[in-house]
């Protein structure tokens, strides 16, 4: 049996200051929490996670980013399931003046180990390249990315494709992101006879006049089918064998005092096991905090 | 003896011309180069300098020029290389290290671009256009506590300068000190009248104070 998992990277506000002694380095750290509430699954009840994540970039140029979370899955019956994950990513800039715009190489690498007190476990590795491309004024973006999982238990491997495309408008003051998920497990068998799903999720931001600290506020939803996808921005690995079949988020960010942010998200998911006909929705919320330097 | 005087003035004289000539034709050169800038075309005006890079009195001033004419092109990366390799050259440069700040600033690079800036600042503490710079730099990077404190402090200094003023009421809005950005949007139509970013600030604030 597989569990359905939302990985989420988080924040940590206790970043040691050294980390932050040379001025050409700019850091960040991000500590982060969620619940998810599941309905009408007869699987699942809840689930709970916190993480950490910590990023630095040097002078425009490379930058990495590592990061930690423990996930509990409260099941209907039986054990709970504990998925803990490691993630790490670098970062390379190339600015191409020919093209008008910087060119963004990175390579994300995911690890999830899932386990409860019985006799599931369940290993996933995920690598996910990607090419993007932000022109220089920063209204227009592109990416392509990739991303190849292995999931150990039943040798199913997955492949996903994420073209991406971004673009700026009403004065910059507002940003729409559309991003294709085109994953194909590698057996239609071992995935509930899925052989392939197709989704698009588009994701508007809107910049706020600065007022009582918001700074930002999104909306976001998914349409079609997804599944075992790789979320490059989330930076998670949703190790999910139910079909994900459409979703809605909106969230605001603040901006308080001394490079602290604050992320509140709240969204709706659909789900479908095939395998067993069950249909059920989970409703979460998800809170973050962040410092840079 | 008489003639090895006469000798000598003459090979002085023919010498001097010689040289004189080759001044003459190093300045027409310049001219040239920029004739081709105001008229825009500046692969042209680039091109005319580059007998002049590698030798001569004038080197690195064509260095420098050069490293300008490519950053006009939209040449960044080749503008970058050009001052960098100035400032190899001539550590003390604050023109190369405010000449490599613009390619940088264009490409969005505004943390290495402040590096340099701040550079010129440890030379040159109350340097106007490193100043400046800094200051889109900080706004760019939406560093409004940094931005606050670096436009206060220049008000001493600089206390008839619009410019400053604009930045230090921006810092005060986003930080959504909305007394202290009107106060200082205040000062900044006292001194440019017709100032448009204020008259905004100022009459929506306005309307929100008389809507709530």
């Amino acid at each position: 049996m597989r569990s359905s998992m939302v990985f989420f990277m988080g924040v940590g506000l206790c970043f040691p200051a050294w980390a932050s002694a040379s001025e050409d380095w700019s850091s960040s750290a991000v500590l982060q929490s969620s619940y998810t509430l599941y309905a009408d699954s007869d699987k699942r009840n809840s689930a709970v996670s916190a993480g950490v994540l910590m990023a630095a970039d040097y002078l425009d140029g490379v930058g990495f980013s590592l990061a930690g979370n423990v996930l509990k899955l409260d099941m209907a019956s039986g054990d709970p399931i504990t998925q803990k994950s490691l993630f790490a990513s670098g970062r390379y800039p190339y600015y191409a003046d020919s093209l008008g715009g910087k060119l963004t190489f990175r390579l994300d690498a995911h690890s999830l180990d899932l386990s409860n007190d019985l006799l599931y476990q369940e290993t996933v590795k995920s690598i996910a390249p990607s090419l993007a491309f932000l022109n220089y004024s920063k209204r227009f973006y592109v990416d392509m990315g990739y991303a190849y999982s292995m999931y150990d238990n039943n040798n199913l491997t997955v492949q996903q494709f994420s073209p991406t495309v971004g673009f700026s408008f009403n004065q910059d003051a507002d940003w729409l992101q559309s991003r294709i998920y085109a994953v194909r497990p590698s057996s239609a068998n071992l995935d509930q006879g899925v052989a392939n799903t197709l989704a698009l999720e588009m994701k508007w931001t809107h910049a706020l006049a600065p007022n009582f600290g918001l700074e930002r506020m999104f909306v976001s939803t998914l349409l079609g089918e997804r599944v075992y996808a790789v979320d490059g921005d989330a930076a998670a690995v949703y190790s999910l064998s139910d079909v994900q079949q459409g979703g809605f988020s909106a969230g605001v960010q603040g901006a308080w005092f001394d490079g602290v942010k604050s992320t509140l998200l709240v969204g709706y998911d659909a789900y479908l096991n095939q395998s067993t006909n069950d249909a059920y929705t989970s409703q979460y919320v998800y809170l973050a905090l962040s410092k840079s330097w | 003896m008489l003639k090895w005087i006469m000798m000598m003035v003459l090979l002085l004289g023919v010498s001097g011309q010689v040289y004189a000539q080759g001044e003459a034709a190093g300045v027409e050169v310049w001219r040239s180069s920029y004739a081709l800038e105001i008229k825009g075309e500046y692969e042209k005006a680039a091109a005319v300098l580059l007998p002049l890079m590698d030798e001569g009195s004038n080197q690195e001033y064509a260095r420098m020029r050069y490293a300008w004419l490519h950053y006009m092109q939209g040449n960044f990366n080749d503008a970058i290389r050009g001052y960098k390799r100035v400032l190899k050259q001539n550590a003390r440069s604050i023109d190369a290290r405010l000449g490599v700040s613009l390619p940088l600033m264009a490409q969005g690079r505004w943390q290495e671009a402040s590096r340099y800036v701040k550079q010129v600042l440890a030379l040159s503490p109350l340097h106007y256009t490193a100043h400046l710079r800094l200051m889109v730099c900080e706004e760019a990077l939406r560093h409004w506590a940094d931005l606050e404190k670096h436009a206060l402090s220049l008000g001493a200094t600089y206390p008839s300068d619009t410019t400053f003023l604009v930045y230090l009421a921006r810092a005060y809005a986003w930080q959504n000190k909305v007394e202290d950005a009107q106060a200082t949007y205040w000062r900044v139509l006292a001194r440019y009248p017709e100032h448009l970013e204020a008259r905004k600030y100022i009459d929506g604030n306005e309307s929100a104070a008389l809507v709530q």
